[in-house]
């Protein structure tokens, strides 16, 4: 498969640069000098890794036709299991080597339990035939309900020193960590969706699960590694939420299903599965970060926020099967 | 036949809970407390009907708390407005007429634009909320007018408790109105065999000659509806109306509804078997309190209750759907 730029630029690509560049246009407009300041700039590049995961978990779902609402409260259960280890095995003062030792081990028991959460949101949809959405709706309560249950409703926080500086800190005093992050596993999924096998498998699977299983292949185990893999990543997002504010909350980010659902659509993934890129997502995981951070520097409120982004949720659903349908009638070229 | 059975399981397990529940805590089966759960079923259960109505038709509804909200906030602002004097019909009627309007506003964006159904009440929800707490307002009212108070102390039937008393109010009616009206609908006209139909197979409802989109139209306007007065009804019943009350309560009275035997992927379900579902869930989260679980096991509690729900309900669809394969296969062969 060779990379032409034909096939980056689809009608997606276009629509979300259009976004970028209005809602950079209007900002430069309307407040200039402080949408394009540095301090700005930074701050977004915090903020983008946690709900860009999000993101890309949503997907890994959303292309096999199904939806997994229970990303956040991954991520949050994960944060406080190891909010819980961080606080047995750190003492007061650790030397360094110990302490990047049991930070590491955190990030792998991180990964552990979002692997098994979404495992287990894999199993009720594959063998139980759950529809995801009502499969995800009860993990996502049951997920929640157990970090309450550890927690016991408030919030642990006063983690080691090494957290926060993975958390808060700069790569040559410029670039934030948890964007280095982010941009790691932006390009693993890149590979892992578009450069790969596996990939192909995925989109067929979303595609037409009949002629997937005709096909031989063996449709449960597909399912299991793609929730699986969103769990993952819903884990690293909840890691960095640790690490970035300190703090663990079963509560943290309800906003972020929403906010990742309309990223993916905006990316061009099909909620009806088999359709959507890693380019997409990750132009479209900047779009709305410019578009949540204008709103946010002009002062609108959380709850017109949510208009907006309920709006162009719609509307770009809307765009997206019209393209869809154009796209089938031209004669059945895909992606 | 089957629906009976998952009914009568639901309300063996229910007598299990209540016994068990009962011997640990001797005040759960007191008149008052059964009154206390049968009055704050009232509301979810309007609700669930709307919820169960969508789930039939193979849908799903996740917009129907931010509707009642909606109709709720705005009926109680429109009637403090005008100085409203007259008994609670008028506004349960505006309310209902709002909750109708919302509701076609769902089934625009769902049949015509074909968007799947969760991503468009998602979208219409928070497009709904965005514009009520923004533009209408976000703070509780406490100073409503006369004739919903009245109708919250209206009462059917009261029994003394511990401290004061505890009373059934007459909105339990309301209730039973709904549930009766879907019943009918549901089982006795043409269009809730359309219901069903298009809950078992869109395409097969279409060929033998279903308007799908009137249908569809319907039930997410009968949905919007129940809302509307669900909405208000709770409003009357707290006293107070706050948009945050009812926002949020969808994972709990979509539970119910699948809890209460409605097939999860459409064309199977019962109104009996959602009140008893609904009833289900009241008791066992004021049983959790009385029986001295902390309430932290609330949401967990409800979780997994959801996931042994909805994974019953898929390994009787399986069961069934393989025993339809065989039975194709055994007619082929022949």
């Amino acid at each position: 498969m060779k990379l032409s730029i034909q096939k980056i630029f689809t009608g997606t690509a276009w629509k979300l640069l259009a976004i970028i560049f209005l809602v950079a246009i209007v900002m430069g407009i309307r407040l200039p000098g402080v949408f394009f300041s540095g301090a700005n700039l930074q701050s977004m590049l915090f903020q983008i890794p946690e709900f860009g995961l999000f993101a890309l978990a949503m997907s890994m779902a959303m292309l096999t036709g199904g939806c997994d609402l229970s990303i956040v409260s991954t991520a949050n259960l994960t944060a406080i299991i190891l909010g819980v280890f961080l606080h047995q095995t750190v003492g007061e003062s650790p030397k360094t080597g110990v302490e990047t030792l049991i930070l590491l081990g955190a990030f792998l028991l991180g990964l552990l339990i979002g692997a098994l959460a979404g495992l287990l949101n894999g199993c009720l949809i594959s063998f139980a035939g759950v529809p995801p959405i009502l499969a995800t709706l009860g993990t996502m309560s049951f997920y929640g309900g157990i970090g309450i249950v550890i927690t016991k409703g408030s919030a642990l926080y006063d983690f080691p020193q090494g957290m926060k500086k993975i958390g808060n800190g700069y790569l040559a005093g410029t670039i934030p960590i948890p964007a280095l992050i982010f941009i790691g596993f932006v390009l693993i999924m890149f590979l892992t969706i578009q450069k790969s096998s596996f990939g192909v498998k995925l989109y067929m699977l979303g595609t037409n699960a009949k002629a997937y299983e005709y096909s031989g292949l063996n449709r449960e185990r597909m399912i299991l590694a793609s929730y699986g893999i969103s769990g993952i990543l819903a884990a690293i997002s909840g890691f960095i939420i640790l690490a970035r504010t300190n703090t663990a909350n079963a509560d943290y980010g309800s906003t972020y299903i929403m906010q990742s659902i309309l990223v993916c659509v905006l990316g061009g993934v099909n909620p009806k599965g088999g359709f959507g890129k890693v380019t997409g997502i990750f132009l479209a995981t900047l779009a709305i970060q410019m578009l949540s951070s204008g709103l946010n520097i002009m002062n609108v409120n959380a709850y017109f926020k949510q208009f907006v982004y309920g709006a162009l949720l719609i509307i770009m659903i809307i765009s997206n099967t019209w393209d869809h349908r154009t796209i089938k009638q031209i004669g059945g070229y895909i992606r | 036949m089957k629906k009976q059975r998952n009914e009568t399981m639901l309300l063996i397990v229910m007598g299990i809970v209540i016994v068990i529940i009962s011997l640990i805590n001797p005040q759960f089966l007191t008149a008052y407390n059964l009154i206390d759960m049968l009055r704050s079923s009232i509301v979810d259960g309007i609700f669930a009907i709307g919820a169960m109505t969508v789930l039939i038709s193979g849908g799903i509804d996740i917009s129907f708390p931010v509707i009642g909200a909606f109709s709720m906030y705005t009926t109680t602002i429109l009637f403090q407005a005008i100085g409203y004097e007259g008994n609670v019909i008028l506004p349960m009627l505006t309310a209902a007429l709002m909750g109708i309007g919302l509701g076609a506003l769902n089934a625009l964006f769902i049949h015509v634009f074909k968007i799947p159904t969760f991503i468009a009440t998602l979208g219409t929800s928070n497009i709904i909320s965005g514009l009520l707490l923004t533009f209408i307002g976000s703070k509780a009212i406490m100073n409503l007018p006369k004739g919903f108070t009245a109708f919250s102390k209206s009462s059917l039937l009261t029994v003394p408790a511990q401290v004061g008393k505890s009373s059934l109010p007459a909105a339990f009616l309301l209730l039973i109105a709904v549930a009766v009206t879907a019943w009918f609908i549901l089982n006795h006209t043409m269009l809730g065999r359309g219901v069903f139909a298009v809950g078992g197979n869109i395409t097969a409802a279409q060929r033998v000659g279903f308007s799908v989109g009137l249908i569809q139209l319907f039930i997410y306007c009968f949905a919007g509806c129940v809302a509307g007065i669900a909405g208000l009804t709770h409003t009357c019943l707290v006293r107070t109306s706050n948009p945050f009350d009812v926002i949020g309560t969808e994972l709990t009275i979509i539970a119910a509804v699948v809890l209460g035997g409605t097939n999860i992927t459409g064309g199977r379900g019962t109104v009996r078997g959602t009140l008893l579902g609904v009833f289900m869930i009241t008791v066992i989260s004021n049983s959790l309190i009385m029986i001295g679980i902390s309430t932290y096991w609330q949401r967990a509690v409800l979780g997994l209750l959801i996931i042994c729900s909805v994974t019953i309900s898929a390994f009787q669809n399986k069961k069934k759907n393989l025993s339809r394969l065989h039975i194709q296969k055994a007619g082929g062969q022949r």
